[in-house]
């Protein structure tokens, strides 16, 4: 402890905690720990943001980078976590609205792919009549999201510049393989509502006058992309 | 357990003997790595004894990854291998950490449970690196402590590692060879002995292997690491990226000359070569292995 405060307050160099090694300096191996947390943090970023390393250029995104992992943010035991929090740092230093989005939906790949999702599934036809009191429940790794930008459009085809326009979809996982797909504002705020435990019916209602053939189709690719692991009487 | 036709003892518990002897000290794993997954599960693995996974690496996720890790356990006996316990830090032990990992053990029932002698964060985080502790009295006792907590909290024994270094502290009291020894017998765990990484640090600090390895109570090891090496010139670098060197071989022989064999794993973390590579490896280190049974060296207990 007292070489640590004797550190902190200035008064003890690095020579003087480390031995001199039998060959070369200390400082080489010093810089090898530094080096190899350089690299890994910096591999593991890209492994969770590979688009929106695309995107930005390489100067924006090694700042961006270094100054997320200088700030505040949780350094979590598991080295493919730490850009969780990327979207949140993004938003509050400044980034393009874009940007934030398209991090957003790429750390909800993320999650979707790790997540813990129930074995239980449940098929359309194992409910014929669903009750309007009925309540679902979804898999750990369904994921519902939302733009002001054209992301969909963006995603599909990079030279698509970044206009403003509102986009909705939905990421799931099947088989291990995460997907999405987009749905309209209607069927967003439905699925929202649905996905917060509360009733099909309060669900319909928040989502406004809901075409009936739209709703069963929505409801038949839920089912289909096996999202749906329970559904509950009031 | 019976996997894949091989005897699985139950996960040693804290009143069975440090050295479980109904189990096979000949076998030689692999690291369980996504990079060989279709080679493993399209059967161009069979020869592999067990394996070992990363323990971080299915504690947090329940998708892909997990499933081919209960599948191969399934089919071959696996260890889990720990790289952000951080023993020897002065943070709180991370009981939300200790949770995951416990109920990942009580998923997958690992043979052994290992993670390295070292701190890897401090203040919270965690910085994904293995740093060299100080071997000095205060911080022995601190493992000693904290290994105590960890193994009464998952209710087993732990393996703890030796691990690569490239600095030595000034204050050092002791010996890294007397600090493990001193923690295995004060915490009552056991040792995972990694041949690569004594050899690393005996050209790194400039000490003899072989007093290394003479002196590592042979009653706590549990099982041993092999892997390669970076030469950086001035010192070695423990890069797990490389074929196994000759002067590791022989480290290895010697070690079993002392202690007998021990299930033997190749770690292999980048620069990953086509299986049948390793597979090689891995051949050569049961030939190895089976040599010195044949001599009598099996478990030899000093």
């Amino acid at each position: 402890m007292k070489l640590v405060k004797s550190y902190a307050s200035g008064n003890l160099s690095s020579s003087d905690i480390f031995e001199t090694p039998a060959h070369g300096s200390w400082q080489a191996r010093f810089e090898l720990y530094a080096n190899g947390l350089r690299v890994r943090t910096k591999e593991s970023m890209e492994e969770m943001y590979p688009r929106l390393v695309r995107e930005l250029s390489g100067d924006d995104w090694n700042t961006l980078g270094s100054d997320y992992l200088a700030s505040d943010v949780k350094w979590p035991r598991n080295l493919n976590e730490l850009g969780l929090e990327l979207p949140e740092f993004m938003a509050a230093n400044g980034s393009k609205e874009c940007h934030i989005d398209l991090a957003k939906f790429e750390r909800d790949l993320h999650l979707s792919f790790n997540a813990f999702d129930s074995k239980e599934t449940l098929s359309l036809e194992e409910f014929g009549a669903i009750d309007e009191n009925s309540h679902f429940e979804f898999q750990a790794s369904m994921y519902l999201i939302s733009s002001n930008w054209n992301l969909f459009s963006h995603l599909k085809d990079a030279s698509n510049e970044w206009t403003k326009k509102s986009e909705f979809g939905v990421i799931y996982r099947l088989n291990f393989k995460v997907k999405y797909f987009s749905i309209s504002k209607d069927e967003f705020n439905f699925l929202s509502v649905l996905k917060n435990r509360n009733s099909l019916g309060d669900s319909l209602n928040a989502a406004g006058p809901f075409d009936p053939e739209q709703l069963s189709g929505l409801l038949a690719k839920i089912f289909a992309i096996k999202v749906v692991t329970k559904i509950a009487a009031a | 357990m019976n996997a894949g036709g091989l005897s699985v003892g139950p996960p040693i518990s804290m009143d069975m003997p440090l050295v479980n002897f109904t189990q096979s000290s000949n076998r030689a794993g692999l690291g369980f790595r996504p990079f060989y997954y279709k080679d493993i599960f399209g059967g161009k693995a069979q020869e592999v004894e067990f394996f070992e996974a990363i323990t971080e690496n299915y504690m947090d996720t329940g998708g892909r990854p997990l499933y081919y890790l209960e599948k191969m356990r399934a089919e071959k006996p696996v260890f889990l291998h720990g790289v952000s316990l951080n023993i020897g830090s002065t943070d709180e032990l991370n009981q939300d950490y200790l949770r995951s990992q416990k109920r990942l053990i009580d998923r997958i029932e690992p043979e052994i449970v290992s993670d390295h002698l070292c701190w890897t964060g401090a203040h919270s985080k965690n910085f994904f690196d293995l740093y060299p502790l100080p071997f000095i009295r205060q911080s022995l006792d601190h493992c000693v402590e904290r290994i105590s907590r960890i193994q009464d909290f998952l209710g087993r024994r732990i393996a703890v590692e030796n691990v690569s270094s490239y600095l030595l502290f000034k204050d050092n009291e002791m010996a890294e060879w007397e600090f493990i020894a001193e923690v295995a017998k004060g915490a009552d765990c056991r040792i995972l002995l990694d041949i690569n990484n004594v050899y690393v640090n005996s050209v790194n600090h400039a000490f003899n292997p072989q007093e290394f390895i003479e002196y590592i109570p042979g009653d706590r090891v549990v099982q041993y690491h092999l892997a390669g090496h970076t030469d950086m010139g001035d010192f070695l670098f423990d890069t797990h990226d490389h074929p196994i060197v000759d002067p590791v071989w022989e480290l290895f022989s010697f070690t079993m000359e002392q202690m007998g064999s021990r299930p033997t794993l190749i770690e292999r973390d980048d620069k990953f070569p086509e299986l049948e590579e390793l597979l090689t490896e891995l051949r050569y280190v049961k030939t190895l292995i089976l040599h010195h049974t044949a001599q009598g060296n099996q478990l030899v207990v000093k």
